[in-house]
């Protein structure tokens, strides 16, 4: 186990080499992400007239678990509003057996998404994207350019105390053509367990 | 502990090599890299490394915290972050994205010679420490 996670911080360290900068291109939009009964699907597919949100997250980091609900209902409101939404697992379930497909699907319906919630089995994705940790967000415009990346708001334990709302206040700001108010912000986060 | 606060701590007189690690209870990779570092601890703090431990759990988890580091015989001060993320994780490595566990390096002058995001372990570690013990007379 423990060379396991020693491979996956390598890979965290030679990924995050390659992490997306504002404004750069929508990587790896054609790699294949594996929904419910192994229905696959392209970022492609899911881009959005407006826009398209995606966010590196999982079933089993705590802070991942505590932004869901927020994730939920952000994405939920969005996906009607021509923003693509997805919600995205990487990390390698054989490392971190919580993320196994049926787990994710599951939570997803649990959850009440309603917006995919795929697997980057392969984990190409997250790699093209440089993603490092969940819960990690990627917000592009109708261009395809990366115009916020970071953290969904300044308190991932409670929704009461939040004073920045960074990606919602992103999400506005490209609705209403406005400039990003704060394009990167940073939050902690479970390194992504790559294999 | 803030950011600043620790950068002060690590700049304190009296050690020749520092290492911050910060970790979370909770966090995989944190608890399985902790023996290594409680044990270059004890190996190196003869030698002047001054091992600093950063949990960044939150306040309502302190016992757990506390049970953690006495399940690894760790008995010496050890510190809770309380701070924004952002301004603590830009306070005290700008390049850090905020992925957990870090360890970073000092020397013994408080500059920052070295960090690693997510998992390390005791030999990459112990070579960089005796390098810079070997820099440090």
């Amino acid at each position: 186990m423990k060379q396991k996670l020693l491979i996956a911080w390598l890979a965290a360290v030679a990924v995050s080499a390659y992490a997306l900068k504002i404004g750069d291109p929508m990587p790896a939009t054609d790699v294949k992400l594996t929904g419910e009964g192994g229905k696959q699907t392209t970022l492609a597919e899911l881009k959005g007239k407006r826009g398209t949100l995606v966010i590196i997250t999982c079933n089993s980091c705590p802070y991942a678990v505590a932004w869901e609900r927020r994730i939920v209902d952000l994405g939920n409101d969005w996906v009607t509003k021509d923003i693509g939404v997805v919600a995205i697992n990487a990390n390698d379930p054989t490392i971190s057996p919580s993320d196994a497909l049926e787990k994710t699907f599951a939570r997803a319906k649990k959850e009440f998404y309603k917006f995919p919630y795929l697997a980057d089995t392969t984990q190409a994705l997250a790699k093209a994207f440089g993603a490092t940790k969940t819960p990690e967000c990627f917000l592009f415009d109708a261009n395809g350019k990366l115009v916020y990346h970071g953290a969904v708001d300044d308190n991932h334990k409670d929704p009461s105390k939040v004073k920045k709302r960074y990606l919602s206040d992103a999400l506005n700001a490209l609705r209403h053509g406005k400039e990003i108010p704060v394009a990167e912000t940073k939050a902690m986060g479970c390194s992504i367990k790559y294999r | 502990m803030t950011a600043a606060q620790l950068l002060e701590a690590v700049r304190a007189p009296g050690a020749r090599v520092v290492l911050v690690n910060v970790y979370a209870t909770w966090c995989g990779p944190c608890r399985e890299e902790f023996p290594d570092l409680v044990k270059l601890e004890r190996n190196y703090r003869v030698k002047g490394l001054r091992m600093i431990f950063v949990s960044a759990d939150d306040e309502d988890r302190l016992p757990a915290v506390k049970r953690f580091l006495a399940n690894h015989g760790v008995t010496m001060p050890t510190f809770l972050k309380a701070q924004q993320d952002m301004e603590f994780i830009n306070g005290l490595e700008p390049r850090w994205d905020g992925s957990l566990p870090a360890t970073l390096l000092y020397d013994g002058a408080g500059k920052p010679r070295d960090y690693w995001v997510g998992m390390t372990d005791y030999n990459t570690l112990e070579q960089k420490i005796k390098a810079l013990l070997e820099e440090t007379p």
